[in-house]
C-alpha cells in the first residue's frame, strides 16, 4: 500500500507518570504529517510538549495513545521485520538542543562520528570511512583537523556542527532537530541555519524542525505547526500563519516577537494570551488551504 | 545624574592550564541611576564575567588585573568577601538566566522571599516579612499573591517564576540590579511581559539595571543605553537610539545585519564570518579585524582608540579616524526604517 504521507502522527498523546496519583499530560491529541523533502516547523512555548512529539517521533518515547508512521512502518510496533527495524534506525536521525550532552565527553570527534557508521556498516574499510567522514565535517563547515579533539575543546557552534554531522553521516531520510539553534549565539544561530537550508536542497531530506525563535523558522520552515499547552492549536503554510494567524495564541506569539527598533518596538502594546478556562467543545477546523485551526468553545 | 556604578579601565583575567584568559581587557562604563544598560555580544566576550566581577562573585582563578570599580560612591574593587557579603542584596542583587533552577524547589515561594528579606533585616518579624514579601509579589505583578505565596515554585509558570525571582532580588531595596539573560528560558509572550515589568520597576523604584543579553529585539524593548561587547572590550556604547539607527562599528552592523529581520525574502541569512578570537593571546590590534570587511591596515597592528562621535555614543573603531576612508553604514535605512 503506498502512503502519501512520510511521517505521520495520529491522535498522539504522552502522559508522564510522576507519582502514582499525579501525571502530567505533556501531549494531548497531536495529529500532523510531514511530506517527502519537507521542513516542518513546531514552535510553542517551553513546556508545550514540542519536545515530547520529537521524541516519539523518533521512538524515543512510547506514546501513551496514537500512533506514529514513517513511510507506512509504526515507528511502535510490536511486529517489525529487521528489515524494517534497520530502516527506521539508520533513516531517522535527531539532532538534540544542547549538543553539551548530546556529544560523549570521553571520545574523540573521530569515535563520536565513526561510531554509528561502524554499528550499520556504511563503511566498507578505513579509507572509505575516514573520506565520509572529512565529507561530512566540510558539509557542516569544519575541517579534518577537528578530528583529534574532544567535545570539550570545542565550541558551542563548533559542537552542533559535529552533531549535525553526526546525523547526516548517516545519508537519514528524515532529519529530527530538536532547538538545535537555541543555545547558540546570533551570528552562529544564522550560519547554522543557513547550513540546515542549503543542505536540505541539496540531501533532499524530510525535516521536522522544533524552535521557539518564530524568525527562524519563518525562514527556514514550509510549514508551521504551533503547540500551547501539549496541543497542536494551529497548522499552516509558514507565509499563511506569518500573514494571517488564526488562532489567539498563534497571534498572540507572532506580535510578541520584539522588533529591533527601539522606537517602534516601545509604542506597541503586547496582547497578552489567556488560554479559556471552560473549553466543552474542541475542533480541528479547516480554514483555508492547507490552514488548520483548533477551534476552542 | 548621578551615576550609581563606575567602572574604569577593569581589566580581568582567568589562570587556566592553557595560559591566562583575558576576559574582560580595559573596560569603562558607567551606569547612571534610573537607567537599563543592556551589554550585548556573543557568548564568551566577557559580559557576564563583567557583571560578576563587580558583584565579586568570580571563581578563585579570576583576578582583577587592573582598573577600578566604584558602586554607590565608594571604591569597592579592594573590598574582600566580608565587605561584599553586607553589599549584596543591598546595594546590587542579581536575578539569573533559569528560573527553573534559581528558587529552592522545596520551599514554598512566599517563604524564600521573606528570607531574602530576613537575612537584610534581622529585626524584622517573620509576619512582617511575610507581609512584605506578598507585597513584593504584588509589585512584580503576581495576582492573588497572598495565596499563592504558600506555593511551591512547581505550581508556577515559567514567566511567574521569573517574577518571583525579582521579587527575591527586589526584596532588600537594591540600587542596582544585575540581570543575567533573564529572558532566555521564557517564551516570547512572557518575555515581553518580563522586559515591561523591568522597566516599570526601574521607573517606580529608580534602580539602575545593567542586563546581559544577546538578543537586541530585547535591548530594543528595555535598554536606555547600550554597549557592545567584543572580545573582552566594549567597542561601542551609547544610548539604544544610538545604536540602532546611528551604528558605527562594524561589528554592531554585522549583529543588526544577522537578524532574520535583515534577510526578509532572500534565499540566506548574512553573517559574521569566522569566529570570536580566543582570549588566551587575543590578536594584536583589533581583534575583530579578521571578520571584518571594512577592516583597514591599521588594524592589524593597533588597537583603535575610543572615539567620541557625540556626548553619549562612542565606538572604537580606525573607520572614524579622520584619515581613514569614509565608508556609509549599510544599517541607514535599516529594515524597519520608517
Amino acid at each position: 500500500m503506498p502512503y502519501n504521507d512520510y511521517v505521520s502522527v495520529e491522535h498522539l498523546s504522552h502522559r508522564f507518570r510522576l507519582t502514582r496519583k499525579i501525571a502530567i499530560d505533556a501531549v494531548k491529541d497531536v495529529s500532523f504529517s510531514i511530506d517527502r523533502g519537507e521542513i516542518l516547523g513546531l514552535v510553542g512555548e517551553s513546556g508545550s510538549g514540542k519536545s515530547t512529539v520529537a521524541r516519539c517521533v523518533m521512538g524515543i518515547l512510547r506514546p501513551s495513545g496514537g500512533r506514529v508512521t514513517y513511510d507506512g512502518i509504526d515507528v511502535n510496533g510490536a511486529r517489525l521485520s529487521s528489515e524494517e527495524k534497520i530502516r527506521l534506525q539508520c533513516e531517522r536521525q535527531i539532532i538534540f538542543q544542547d549538543s553539551g550532552s548530546a556529544l560523549n565527553p570521553r571520545m574523540s570527534v573521530r569515535r563520536i562520528l565513526s561510531e554509528p557508521l561502524d554499528i550499520c556498516g556504511l563503511a566498507r574499510d578505513r579509507g572509505e570511512r575516514e573520506a565520509l567522514l572529512i565529507q561530512n565535517l566540510d558539509f557542516v563547515g569544519l575541517d579534518a583537523g577537528i578530528l583529534e579533539s574532544r567535545p570539550g575543546e570545542l565550541s558551542g557552534g563548533q559542537r552542533q556542527r559535529v552533531s549535525i554531522a553526526r546525523a547526516l553521516l548517516m545519508k537519514p531520510k528524515l532529519i529530527v532537530a530538536d532547538e538545535p539553534i537555541a543555545s547558540l549565539d546570533v551570528s552562529i544561530q544564522a550560519q547554522i541555519v543557513n547550513l540546515f537550508k542549503h543542505l536540505q536542497a541539496e540531501h533532499g531530506f524530510t525535516f521536522l524542525f522544533i524552535a521557539h525563535d518564530l524568525a527562524m523558522v519563518e525562514f527556514l520552515c514550509d510549514r508551521v505547526g504551533v503547540m500551547s499547552k501539549g496541543r497542536l492549536v494551529e497548522l499552516a503554510p509558514t507565509r499563511q500563519l506569518y500573514d494571517a494567524p488564526r488562532h489567539p495564541y498563534t497571534r498572540a506569539l507572532l506580535s510578541a516577537v520584539p522588533i529591533p527598533d527601539p522606537r517602534l518596538e516601545r509604542s506597541r502594546e503586547i496582547p497578552v494570551y489567556r488560554a479559556p478556562e471552560h473549553v466543552t467543545r474542541r475542533e480541528w477546523t479547516r480554514v483555508g488551504f492547507d490552514h488548520y485551526v483548533l477551534m476552542e468553545r | 545624574m548621578a551615576n550609581l556604578l563606575e567602572i574604569q579601565n577593569l581589566s580581568v583575567s582567568f589562570d587556566t592550564h592553557a595560559g591566562e584568559v583575558q576576559a574582560v581587557r580595559d573596560v569603562s562604563l558607567s551606569l547612571p541611576e534610573g537607567k537599563v544598560l543592556a551589554l550585548v555580544g556573543e557568548s564568551g566576550c566577557g559580559k557576564s564575567v563583567l557583571c560578576r566581577s563587580v558583584m565579586k562573585l568570580l571563581p578563585r582563578t579570576a583576578k582583577i588585573k587592573s582598573g577600578s570599580i566604584i558602586a554607590g560612591g565608594v571604591d569597592i574593587t579592594n573590598y574582600g568577601e566580608r565587605d561584599m557579603r553586607k553589599l549584596r542584596g543591598s546595594l546590587f542583587a542579581m536575578v539569573f538566566q533559569d528560573p527553573m533552577t534559581t528558587l529552592n524547589p522545596v520551599m514554598p515561594v512566599g517563604d524564600q522571599i521573606a528570607e531574602a528579606v530576613r537575612v537584610h533585616n534581622r529585626r524584622i518579624s517573620k509576619e512582617a516579612a511575610h507581609r512584605r514579601a506578598v507585597e513584593l509579589m504584588k509589585l512584580v505583578g503576581i495576582e492573588h499573591a497572598e495565596e499563592r505565596s504558600k506555593l511551591y515554585p512547581y505550581n508556577f509558570s515559567g514567566g511567574m517564576r521569573q517574577r518571583s525571582v525579582m521579587a527575591i532580588a527586589l526584596a532588600s531595596n537594591p540600587r542596582i540590579l544585575f540581570a543575567d539573560e533573564p529572558t532566555t528560558a521564557l517564551d516570547v509572550t512572557i518575555q515581553a511581559q518580563i522586559l515591561d515589568l523591568f522597566r516599570e520597576i526601574q521607573t517606580t523604584l529608580h534602580t539602575a539595571t545593567l542586563f546581559v543579553t544577546h538578543d537586541l529585539g530585547v535591548v530594543a524593548r528595555v535598554a536606555d543605553l547600550v554597549a557592545v561587547m567584543y572580545a573582552g572590550r566594549i567597542v561601542e556604547l551609547g544610548t539604544v537610539e544610538d545604536i540602532f539607527y546611528d551604528p558605527r562599528h562594524p561589528y554592531t552592523w554585522g549583529l543588526l545585519q544577522a537578524l532574520p529581520a535583515w534577510s526578509k525574502g532572500r534565499d540566506t541569512l548574512n553573517v559574521i564570518p569566522g569566529m570570536p578570537p580566543s582570549l588566551i593571546h587575543p590578536p594584536r590590534g583589533d581583534a575583530f579585524a579578521c571578520r571584518n570587511e571594512y577592516a583597514l591596515g591599521i588594524d592589524y597592528l593597533e588597537q583603535p582608540p575610543m572615539v567620541k562621535i557625540s556626548e553619549t555614543h562612542s565606538a572604537a573603531t580606525w573607520l572614524l579616524d579622520p584619515a581613514a576612508p569614509k565608508i556609509p553604514s549599510p544599517i541607514q535605512g535599516g529594515p524597519h526604517a520608517v
